[in-house]
């Protein structure tokens, strides 16, 4: 099936021959069954205090920040220069260049 | 008992029927998931998640593969999941060494496997270690076969691949671990020549 010519491999795993079952020990279901109990004790939701969840929710949050902050300065250009339209129109005046 | 007998138990929550199940199937989900691991606490971890999983959703076993490949299937699920788990970390670990410094020594140190015969466990473990360099898929269907010692058939149902796929998976696997090797001596014979 696989006769590449790779003697090596072939070496290493000759290692492996004879190979006995990896076997768990005899307390196994009792761990088990523990992990089970905590489980069905504390099923509620759990915050994420892992690193990689904390540097994301991180991220998300300054981005959010800086996405508010960006439109609160688009907004104020937008106020400051409506309001001066605003002033100009209630008093009939126009901007005249000459 | 019957498969069939024993999967109705399960589905109705019977708890000796699940300590059966557990008893007959503790130790292949361990070593199988110790030889995809190459870690005797993570294996230990991935064989109880696999259980918790299985107890929670045998009532969707459907029975279109067999009990023992269902539940070996989620071990394998399990065992990669920690893979990439573990990848991520050393990622993680990598950009900020001071915010998880056990890492780097959990990946360090070669796995002597505590079913392989005491004066092959050196060589065996390089080739664990060759191994563990290999693509995920690669890697899978090389442990399975070749370390494990299953049929290229149940580890076709396993992988939920074609034969065709898996005999490549292991043409390639081959060919990598023989460059792995090879450039792994090349680097101790310099280094003994420097010495």
């Amino acid at each position: 099936m696989d006769k590449n010519f790779s003697p090596l491999v072939d070496e290493h795993l000759q290692s492996l021959q004879g190979m006995q079952e990896s076997a768990t020990d005899d307390f196994f279901y009792t761990r088990l069954m523990a992990r089970m109990e905590r489980k069905e004790s504390n099923p509620n939701w759990n915050f994420p205090l892992k690193p990689v969840w904390l540097a994301g929710a991180l991220t998300i949050l300054l981005v959010i920040n800086g996405l508010i902050l960006v439109q609160q300065n688009r907004g104020e250009k937008k106020t400051s220069a409506s309001s001066i339209q605003d002033v100009a129109s209630s008093y009939d005046q126009s901007i005249s260049t000459y | 008992m019957s498969e069939q007998e024993l999967i109705q138990q399960l589905q109705r929550g019977n708890e000796p029927a699940f300590r059966w199940l557990v008893d007959n199937y503790r130790n292949r989900v361990y070593h199988t998931a110790l030889n995809i691991l190459q870690d005797t606490k993570e294996a230990e971890d991935a064989a109880q998640e696999t259980f918790i999983r299985v107890y929670e959703s045998i009532g969707s076993f459907k029975g279109e593969s067999s009990l023992s490949t269902w539940i070996y299937r989620i071990a394998v699920h399990k065992a990669l999941d920690k893979i990439r788990r573990r990848k991520s970390r050393e990622k993680l670990h990598k950009l900020l060494p001071w915010w998880m410094p056990e890492e780097k020594k959990s990946a360090e140190g070669p796995f002597y496997h505590p079913g392989v015969a005491a004066e092959n466990k050196e060589k065996a473990a390089v080739l664990f270690r060759a191994i563990e360099s290999l693509p995920e898929k690669q890697r899978l269907a090389f442990t399975l076969i070749k370390v494990q010692g299953m049929s290229y058939e149940e580890a076709c149902e396993l992988m939920q691949q074609n034969i065709k796929a898996v005999e490549s998976l292991i043409t390639r696997a081959r060919g990598n671990l023989q460059k792995i090797l090879q450039d792994y001596y090349d680097n101790m014979k310099k280094d003994n020549a420097n010495h």
